[in-house]
This record gives structure tokens, sequence and C-alpha cells, in this order.
């Protein structure tokens, strides 16, 4: 079991086999779908993107989140400037409970997630500098699955061995 | 030009604040690569200022060389974060408003009666928070210049990166 990926996807339905799930709703208050997380070494679903897993916690309270999700069609890597300059931003003022970015694969950038924990609406996520790379859907998300971020490995904004950013060790340092 | 001014061969994991106020462990914030940990006296002080734009400078090659920076000082979050977010740093500050570390590490700087500041001093650690060099910023020109916190740096990722060699077929 990795500790540094996990597999995240947005799906129209509570995703019985997900380590963790939780029922988004747009801030307008229509149904989003659900966000799964799921810690095994294969693909869960076809669109399913690789996340920093010290994003989620099964315990985690109700959180607002600003979501990215890149289509399929459109491939955008991770040295991208626009997502370099994204990430900067967030090293620079990270006023999230949650930052996580989604790796398709180890060069391509898949989307990011900022949430805020138990925050009072959602302007609290309106400054997500992902919107550099698409437009974000602000979302509602229900407990049990936002947790807490650990420090970002500030000033570093580069991925360490394809790893969705901001995991901060190689792989071979942790999961040897 | 380093000198023997300070007693630290390793730091210990401390816990202290950083800027945004969140209580972190020198351990998390190094993570598993080299780290620059730097000790001012407060934005008050014109050296201070002149040597966090070389760092600022500096901050542009180390996003990308898988290298750390802290920045610590007996300045409470508030005012680290306004300093940090003038600067337009993207690295970590750390709080010591009782002084409680700077005590520990023997790094109050006893001339100055008024604000009781750290001394200024650059550490270059390694990931066991071992340090690798450190330089004695009392006098301005005792700080390192960006090419020996480059020197420094390959040093110690030298060591640690077992894939330093590049591998060639």
């Amino acid at each position: 079991m990795s500790t540094t990926r996990c597999w995240f996807a947005l799906v129209d339905h509570q995703p019985e086999s997900a380590w963790a799930a939780a029922e988004a709703i747009r801030d307008d208050g229509r149904p989003f779908g659900w966000l799964g997380v799921w810690q095994r070494p294969g693909k869960p679903t076809r669109d399913s993107v690789l996340a920093d897993p010290r994003a989620f916690d099964t315990s985690g309270p109700p959180a607002w989140g600003s979501l990215v999700l890149v289509a399929a069609h459109v491939r955008v890597i991770f040295d991208d400037p626009a997502v370099q300059r994204a990430r900067q931003l967030v090293a620079q003022y990270n006023p999230f409970s949650v930052v996580t970015t989604f790796a398709r694969d180890a060069s391509t950038f898949g989307g990011s997630l900022v949430a805020a924990r138990d925050a009072a609406g959602p302007a609290a996520v309106a400054e997500d500098p992902f919107w550099l790379i698409a437009t974000p859907t602000v979302i509602h998300i229900s407990p049990g699955l936002i947790g807490r971020s650990p420090p970002l490995p500030a000033p570093v904004i580069e991925r360490y061995g394809g790893q969705p950013w901001p995991v901060d060790r190689f792989p071979a340092d942790v999961d040897p | 030009m380093s000198d023997n001014t300070f007693a630290i061969d390793r730091f210990e994991d401390f816990e202290v604040l950083d800027h945004a106020g969140n209580l972190r462990h020198l351990s998390e914030l190094v993570g598993g690569d080299p780290a620059i940990l730097n000790t001012y006296r407060g934005p008050w002080c014109p050296k201070e200022q002149r040597f966090f734009r070389r760092l600022i400078a500096f901050q542009d090659e180390v996003e990308v060389a898988y290298t750390r920076m802290l920045s610590l000082s007996v300045d409470p979050p508030q005012v680290a974060e306004a300093f940090r977010f003038g600067l337009g740093a993207r690295w970590t500050f750390l709080c010591d408003p009782e002084r409680i570390i700077l005590e520990r590490l023997g790094l109050l700087e006893t001339t100055d009666t008024v604000h009781h500041p750290y001394v200024p001093a650059v550490f270059v650690l390694g990931p066991d928070l071992r340090v690798h060099r450190h330089y004695n910023g009392y006098w301005f020109w005792g700080r390192p210049t960006l090419d020996e916190l480059i020197r420094d740096l390959r040093e110690v990722s030298a060591q640690i990166r077992p894939d330093w060699d590049a591998p060639t077929p």
C-alpha cells in the first residue's frame, strides 16, 4: 500500500468499493456527484486520477471545496507554466485545509482539489489558484472525506518522482 | 566563510508555530531533503531586509531543486506572515515569540537588549537535521553568498541522493 498516492474519482453514485467517499453539492444547491478515494494498486474507474492520500480522512468534517478536473480529451502537463504558477501561488498563500493535485500519469496534470474544513461558506475556497488551468467547480463536501494536509514542502513545487504534488518524499524513501 | 561560532551539530526536532499559526515539527518541514534554516533579527533590521532579498532571488532555484527553506525569528505569526507576504517569500517562516527554542539553541543576540532577537545565522542541514555548514551573520559579510549555499546544497545532495551519479547506460 502506497502512502504517497491514492486514486480519486468523481462518480454518479456512492462508490461502495471506495476507502472514503462523500457526496458533493454545487454551491447553488444542485447535486454534483460523489467523490471517492481508493487505496489500491489498480485504477478503480476509467477516469480515476492519482491524488495525495494525506488530503483525505474518513472521519473528516464537512468542507467547502474547489475542484478542477481537466477534461479527458485535454492534456496539460505538470510542467506547464500555468500549473507551476498555481503551485507557486499555493506555496505563497495557503489558507486551505487540504491541497492536492491530481496526476493522470507520471507527467499529466489531471486537476486539483483545495478544501476548507468546517468553512462557513464557499468564499473559503474562492481563491483557488488552479483556476489558472481550468474553471473550478465550487462544492460542498459531506463529512467523511476531507482531511488536513501536512505542511507543504516549501518552497518546492516540483513533484517527487512523478507523484501528485504536494507529496513531499520520493517513493523509494517511504515505500522501499 | 564558515566559523565555529555556534555549538550546534544537529538540530533537535523542535516544535514551533509557523507563520500561519500551525504547530510544526522541524523534521516534517525538512522532510527528506537538504534545507536552509536562517535565524533573523526581525523585519525592522535593514541587514535582514537586504539578506532576505538575496534569499528571495534564490527561491526560484530552490523550488525546483528538492530543497527546503525555513526562517526562524522571535516574531509572532502575524508579524512573520506580514513580512513573508511583503517579501514574496514562498517558504515557511517559524515563530518563537516566547524564545523557548532560542534559549535551547543558545542563539540570543545579547547585544540587542531591546528586541532580544535571534542572532542572524544560516544553517545548511541534511534531512537528519545535522548541520552541514553554518554561517554567522552578526556582521553582514558573514552571511553566505548564493554561490556558497549552492556549494553546500550540492554537497548535502551528493551525500543523500543515491542516484546523484546520473544513471547513464
